[in-house]
């Protein structure tokens, strides 16, 4: 039987390339429509998706939906950001003005890929746009989640459905980018119906590229996913680096499957002897590998510099990378937790007296913002879904949990702050907190 | 099956006219070309980085080569691609980072006689592991349907990964189990600036026996032999008194023992493993079991090297290379190339010895 194995493979060869379709697009979960119910008086009607756990406050009249990814790596911090929210409602008594609310954490992610998937945020955001209860949806996590339901939420009848990032940074979501058709595919109704209370990427990037300037370095290799946001942070570090006279060596992307060694990779870079490393992407993309191999390859974080941004700034990255992140220098939007004041620290002590979670992460006062922004949008409209996504603009925020800031027409918050974080003994503490000058924060016209 | 091997191997894309079996010499042959060319350029471009590259790559390669036997063995004798097999080296490696770090205390810092010694007992318990798991795979999906038509035992193989994928979730969960440095990783030398650990050589270092003591029991014992007989004619072998469901059985099991053996030195080697790691890594090693020729030990070795060196390549030279993103492109254009082109592989046709 020494026959060529020619059939048997073909067929070998066209199951396998099935069976990655179904790896990689798996887990959907069918949405329904929502019936009857909502408006007037009545409590609201829960949202009819496996993907939304229970309603809390199930008699409130307006429905507000959060829109996370549950599981992988971001878990410790979602879970966070819905203990957040629950917690400005709760301090409100479940009202917004004359209204009542009810809130319905949902989850865009699958087991399977261990964060956000497509498929997932799609069914989500026409979830919501069915049920006549949903008003707003504070969310999402991922910038590439927000691209999908924005324009399905702005759609919604009758009215668009008001949507509140705490953790969104692609600038192309409310402003002009070099991606054509940005931001208005997002919005085809030409009405606006989204905001976000961190500043975007093209904050972020400035604010990395000023980090390595101030320590010293020379010449940098980008590396970057490919992703919305993974390749959009690195190109707006690579423009503020090389106005800062940094020479940048080489902008490349990077396998994100499990199980890659990156040691060749680090080989090559380690040729061209940059001085730092800027990775744009997220720790569940095999984050922990490409610090570990970075590490093992170019020396440590001290000797050849890790500037990351924050798809990297959480306790699961030291966790990932173990030794190896000692040293490496990670960027969040706004200000620490331990830094807050007035409200803020209120918060802050107020939830580590609830939730006892041994680490506060940093988008968890953002969740808690965006609930504010929300209900204050709320309580100044009529209680309909086009009020209440029109009220989000021009509204200024005061005494929130960040502080006083306003929302602009385009729906960005007037807060560039960023914090730099550095790994020491296998925490993240604060290295410095700055505003990027102004001259290298990139913007683009709308289109 | 067909019986007897007397009829000549018939190209694959027999359909085609006389004539296209020389374009498809020539175009194997401007391929090789090529790859040669490329192989050379990269080497004059930059001598120092490929040679440590190139180091690197044997490395990746060994592991592959370990997961790729598995493939091989099985196909050899039953004709079945074992989809799941990814998955029971994922398995190994998990069972490693338990028994290591978890049980055993293992955490890079005792000295190497403390190390060594509970090493080996790693390795025992995730051959021990991988062996039983694979054999129970074979007992349960595999041996049901051995008289099935040929598509019912792959489909049921993917089936069994996706159950082994999701059960390594339940148990473990969907992060990461990273492990600390348990393998000594002093440098041996540098080459350009670039280390050579002892790690690396180690785990060449145990591939190599590993792949001769394979080679001497599929070619001199009599359990290789009955092995060579179940694959080339089963009914004939029972007929000799061979017992062909024992046999099949001491096939899975070496193939996961192999497995066992290869997610130890990859989570050894890499130290961290997640739930998925045998999809990426199984279809890589199914490339190389491919490319040497599936069926074929030396080639699927062969095959391994080749795609660990290919991948290392890529990623770490830069004269005309795509870089980290394509190396899967890259892979799988290999795979069907080889498929089209030269579907009995690079070795495939000095083949006596299929097991």
């Amino acid at each position: 039987m020494r026959r060529v194995p020619g059939r048997a493979l073909w067929v070998t060869a066209a199951v396998l390339v099935l069976a990655t379709a179904a790896a990689c697009g798996s887990g959907s979960s069918s949405n329904n429509n929502g019936t009857g119910g909502g408006g007037g008086g009545s409590a609201a009607t829960p949202v009819n998706s496996s993907t939304c756990k229970s309603v809390v406050n199930p008699n409130g009249q307006l429905l507000i939906t959060s829109d996370l990814p549950l599981n992988g790596s971001s878990s410790h911090q979602t879970t966070q950001m819905n203990q957040a929210i629950q917690m400005v409602f709760e301090n409100a008594g479940w009202k917004a003005g004359k209204y009542t609310i009810a809130f319905q954490p949902c989850d865009d992610s699958t087991p399977q890929a261990g964060t956000w998937d497509s498929t997932t945020c799609s069914a989500n955001a026409n979830a919501y746009a069915q049920d006549p209860s949903v008003v707003a949806n504070i969310g999402t996590f991922n910038s590439g989640c927000a691209e999908l339901e924005v324009p399905v939420l702005n759609q919604a009848q009758p009215g668009p459905i008001a949507m509140v990032s705490p953790a969104n940074t692609w600038p192309g979501l409310t402003q002009g980018t070099k991606v054509a058709a940005e931001p208005s595919k997002y919005y085809p109704t030409g009405t606006r119906n989204y905001a976000r209370v961190v500043a975007p990427d093209n904050f972020q990037g400035p604010a990395l590229a000023q980090t390595a300037q101030g320590l010293g370095v020379k010449s940098v290799y980008i590396l970057n996913d490919k992703q919305a946001y993974g390749a959009g942070v690195a190109q707006y570090f690579e423009d503020a680096a090389k106005k800062l006279g940094i020479k940048v060596l080489g902008n490349s992307a990077y396998n994100t499957k499990t199980g890659t060694n990156y040691q060749a990779l680090f080989q090559g870079i380690a040729a061209k002897h940059p001085d730092a490393i800027m990775v744009g992407g997220l720790i569940c993309e095999n984050g922990g590998q490409l610090i570990k191999d970075k590490v093992a390859v170019l020396g440590d974080n001290n000797k050849v510099k890790l500037l990351l941004p924050d798809g990297f700034t959480t306790s699961q990255t030291l966790t990932d990378a173990g030794k190896a992140a000692e040293g490496l220098y990670a960027s969040v939007a706004g200000v620490p937790t331990d830094q807050l004041t007035g409200a803020g620290a209120t918060f802050v002590s107020d939830f580590q007296a609830k939730y006892n979670p041994d680490f506060i992460d940093p988008y968890t006062p953002y969740a808690a913002a965006a609930a504010q922004v929300v209900l204050q949008a709320i309580a100044a409209s009529d209680g309909t879904r086009a009020s209440i996504s029109k009220n989000l603009f021009g509204a200024k925020v005061t005494d929130s949990v960040l502080g006083t800031f306003s929302i602009n027409d385009a729906g960005d918050t007037d807060q560039g702050s960023m914090t730099v974080d550095v790994a020491k003994n296998g925490k993240l503490v604060t290295y410095k907190v700055l505003t990027p000058s102004a001259n290298l924060v990139e913007t683009f016209p709308d289109q | 099956m067909t019986a007897g091997s007397g009829t000549a191997r018939k190209p694959m894309l027999a359909v085609l006219p006389r004539f296209s079996q020389q374009i498809n010499r020539v175009l194997t042959w401007v391929v090789v070309g090529l790859f040669v060319i490329w192989v050379v350029g990269n080497f004059i471009n930059a001598p120092k980085q490929f040679v440590s590259v190139f180091l690197l790559g044997i490395t990746l390669g060994c592991i592959y080569a370990l997961v790729a036997l598995g493939y091989t063995l099985v196909y050899g004798i039953i004709e079945l691609i074992n989809f799941a097999h990814g998955d029971v080296f994922m398995w190994g490696s998990m069972i490693a980072v338990t028994v290591s770090s978890s049980w055993l205390g293992l955490n890079g810092t005792q000295a190497w006689y403390v190390t060594a010694p509970l090493i080996l007992v790693t390795i025992v318990v995730c051959i021990a592991f991988c062996a039983t798991l694979n054999v129970a795979i074979e007992r349960v999906a595999y041996r049901p349907l051995r008289n099935a038509p040929k598509l019912a035992p792959l489909i049921t193989a993917i089936g069994m990964s996706f159950i082994l994928q999701n059960a390594a979730a339940l148990v473990y969960g969907f992060i990461e189990q990273p492990l600390p440095d348990i393998f000594p990783t002093k440098a041996l030398f540098t080459i350009g600036g670039i280390a050579y650990t002892q790690k690396s050589l180690l785990i060449v270092l145990i591939t190599i026996p590993v792949l001769l003591a394979l080679t001497y029991l599929v070619r001199s014992t009599r359990q290789g032999k009955a092995m060579r007989a179940v694959a080339q004619d089963m009914d004939a072998s029972r007929m000799m008194g061979i017992d062909v469901d024992r046999t099949i059985a001491f096939t899975f099991a070496l193939g996961g023992a192999l497995a066992g053996a290869a997610g130890l030195l990859f989570v050894m080697y890499q130290t961290s493993t997640r739930y998925d790691l045998g999809f990426q890594l199984g279809l890589f090693a199914f490339t190389a079991a491919v490319l040497g020729g599936i069926g074929n030990l030396t080639g699927a070795a062969l095959g391994a090297i080749l795609i660990g060196l290919i991948q290392a390549f890529n990623e770490g030279l830069s004269w005309h290379t795509p870089g980290s993103s394509w190396t899967q492109s890259l892979i799988f254009s290999i795979l069907i190339l080889v498929l089209v082109f030269r579907p009995q592989g690079l070795l495939g046709e000095e083949v006596p010895d299929r097991a």
